[in-house]
């Protein structure tokens, strides 16, 4: 078991979502950056697609209240009874240990996997917490100072008490998400139903720089920029939407879903950003800049690509070491 | 329910053929010619069954006279992905899915008719009027969304049609009866709504720990009975 | 010499993971003439471990857990440096993982003896340090 010492508000349980009950109306959640969770799952043994914490407010403590193999990836800086963890770090903590979570100045987000996975129920086939649905997770409900999460059974094949780490995916695939020379966060997204219908305001979506307003959480992130205005105001009928529709209400600063995104949605959708970079999304704070770039279905097949070779190689690579240290430390 | 629709005084999309968008790289939407009805909806509920089918799709999410189809991986040849949709629209027989009848208890008026007052001067109508167009209705569950378990229900009467809120309310209570634009249909979770509350119903829509967790299925016919009228 | 258990799969998998991140290809074992030839392919690698690091007490270096890339990036790299006992010195890195490099005692770590992504091998010298009580 863990304990949460500490907490800020709107740290969850996530996994990869609740898939396949969006045509009865049911959000599908999960992490918001799932290719960090997964990285983090694999360096503890657990299937890649386990639960674990989510963390975006900070400062996080927990004690670990048996020995437990656990992993730190995404966002965030870690210590371990005060001793700095590298970042994208798996190690083993003895009963009583505290790891204690602070944020980091780039990336948003931070996930903790624990040898086994997190026990709570699934609900629908998922452990993610839905907030709006108040089910899912550790009572439906973000994780409160005083909680105490129960563990799964870690898989057989030990993890190394030292500890080993995986080099973080924005430096093993840097050439393949770039940034702007001004530091704008590149996003690849394709043009979306009402795109043509922006006019002129279409190109300006594409070639101005937006900044991630406050108003920004799990559900989607508002943009903020100069409005885009249709042509000609259309009515739209409800339709199903998927995390990373970009739409524009009214107002003319368009909104991002992200994973608590409503199943539905009506405002005309300029754009939709290619599944692998939604990641990077999830890691954007507040008050950075994104610019729209693009894309087609080829690149984005050989994105989503490049990950799964990625997280396949942390796979088996982090499996053969992980074993060989755990055999050489014994021997 | 949602923040669907644009609340600018906007002309509706009506379509001569069939429309195909992406959104995203995974995902395809169709939107069906013509009017918003039942005959349209019949036959998304037609193309829904035959597209949740193919081996490369993962979810398929109808939605009012369209479907979004969710592939399981960015396709290889998306043009392709088009051709298909678009024939199996054109092969999508009208169907009619032998749904429930669902009878739904409803206290109208009182507390939670928070936007019944302005229903009445919008129509022109008495809330007495109002209130027995709304009760006399057949409604048929034309697809859910938006929330756990939320049916838009076809068939409100065009006298009581309103527009949804520009400025949603704030927190409007799970349970309540409301209208929105052409569609009627009982708010399923406490929160901001931008629909128009005209009543209050008790009858549980959603129980995330059930086999079956949504209480309505697209097709099915839900009628709304005068449990209590307080004006 | 280790003991590692040869005849363990695992510790097969690993130390052929090991050499492939390497940019091993291949491993030739002639038995009567006992020549072991590990074949490279491409680009030689980039090793250039100090061999001369001279006749330091085992004490005062700190040598590779195993064969890998130098990282040293993981972990801040400047010299001179002062660490606690199992402290991460730097880290080696096997395709995409990252192994730690640790200080067996409190130490100030004066000189790294090989280029940042050098190949080193199991045992080889890392850094030069100093002891501290």
């Amino acid at each position: 078991m863990i304990e949460i010492v500490d907490t800020g508000p709107l740290n969850t349980i996530q996994d990869l979502g609740r898939l396949g009950y969006r045509d009865i109306g049911v959000t599908v959640s999960g992490a918001m950056d799932p290719l960090a969770l997964r990285i983090a799952n694999l360096l503890v043994g657990n299937d890649a697609a386990a639960a674990a914490v989510e963390l975006q407010t900070f400062p996080v403590r927990i004690r670990f209240q048996e020995k437990t193999a656990f992993a730190v990836t995404g966002g965030g800086t870690a210590t371990l009874d005060g001793e700095t963890l590298p970042p994208w770090w798996m190690q083993t903590a003895d009963a009583g240990q505290i790891l204690d979570v602070g944020p980091s100045k780039t990336s948003a987000r931070a996930y903790l996997a624990i040898g086994g996975g997190i026990d709570v129920a699934p609900v629908m086939g998922s452990r993610s917490t839905s907030l709006r649905g108040a089910f899912g997770g550790n009572d439906g409900r973000a994780l409160r100072k005083g909680d105490v999460l129960r563990l799964g059974s870690p898989a057989a094949g030990l993890r190394p008490a030292g500890g080993f780490g995986v080099v973080p995916p924005l430096r093993e695939l840097a050439s393949l998400f770039p940034v702007a020379d001004n530091g704008a966060l590149l996003i690849r997204a394709l043009p979306a139903g009402e795109h043509d219908l922006f006019g002129p305001d279409a190109e300006r979506f594409w070639n101005e720089d937006w900044k991630i307003s406050p108003q920004s959480d799990r559900t989607g992130y508002r943009l903020s920029g100069q409005a885009l205005r249709l042509t000609v105001p259309v009515e739209m009928r409800s339709h199903g939407i998927v995390a990373g529709v970009v739409q524009v209400p009214p107002g003319g600063e368009p909104i991002v879903q992200m994973s608590d995104a409503n199943t539905a949605g009506g405002y005309p959708k300029i754009a939709g950003i290619v599944e692998a970079d939604l990641w990077r999304l999830g890691q954007v704070r507040i008050g950075a800049r994104l610019r729209f770039v693009r894309a087609s279905h080829a690149e984005a097949r050989m994105l989503d690509g490049a990950i799964a070779a990625y997280v396949n190689d942390v796979e088996t690579t982090a499996g053969q070491v992980g074993r060989a240290l755990t055999a050489m430390a014994g021997r | 329910m949602t923040r669907a629709a644009t609340s600018l005084a906007s002309q509706p999309l009506i379509r001569s053929r069939p429309g195909i968008s992406a959104i995203g790289a995974r995902a395809f939407l169709l939107d069906a010619p013509g009017a918003f009805d039942l005959a349209a909806q019949r036959r998304i509920w037609a193309l829904t069954q035959t597209v949740r089918q193919w081996p490369d799709v993962i979810e398929t999410l109808p939605g009012m006279t369209n479907l979004l189809a969710i592939f399981k991986a960015v396709p290889e040849d998306p043009d392709g992905v088009i051709s298909r949709l678009l024939e199996a629209w054109e092969r999508a027989e009208s169907i009619d899915i032998k749904g429930r009848t669902i009878d739904i208890p409803v206290h109208y008026g009182g507390a939670h008719a928070t936007d019944l007052a302005a229903l009445c001067k919008l129509s022109g109508l008495s809330d007495r009027e109002v209130v027995r167009l709304h009760h006399q209705g057949t409604y048929t569950v034309f697809a859910l969304g938006s929330a756990p378990g939320f049916g838009y229900l076809h068939g409100l009467d065009p006298r009581i049609h309103m527009p949804r809120k520009t400025v949603p309310s704030l927190r409007m209570e799970k349970g309540c009866v409301t209208i929105g634009g052409m569609q009627t249909g009982v708010a399923v979770l406490t929160g901001p709504n931008g629909w128009n509350s005209i009543g209050f119903a008790d009858l549980p829509m959603f129980d995330p720990a059930a086999a079956v967790p949504a209480l309505m299925a697209p097709g099915d016919i839900v009628r709304f009975l005068p449990e209590r009228i307080e004006l | 010499m280790s003991r590692l258990d040869f005849t363990d799969p695992a510790v097969l998998d690993a130390i052929a993971a090991a050499l492939t991140a390497a940019g091993v290809d291949g491993i030739e074992i002639a038995q009567s003439s006992r020549t072991l030839r590990l074949v490279v392919a491409g680009k030689p690698p980039r090793a250039t471990v100090h061999l001369d690091a001279g006749p330091a007490a085992a004490a005062d270096i700190v040598t590779a857990p195993m064969a890998g890339l130098l990282d040293l990036r993981t972990v801040p790299s400047d010299l001179p440096r002062i660490v606690r006992a199992g402290e991460i010195l730097a880290c080696l890195r096997v395709g995409p993982v990252l192994v730690p490099v640790r200080a067996s005692k409190a130490c100030t770590v004066t000189r790294c003896l090989c280029d940042a992504d050098a190949l080193v091998g199991f045992g080889d010298r890392l850094f030069d340090i100093e002891a501290r009580p």
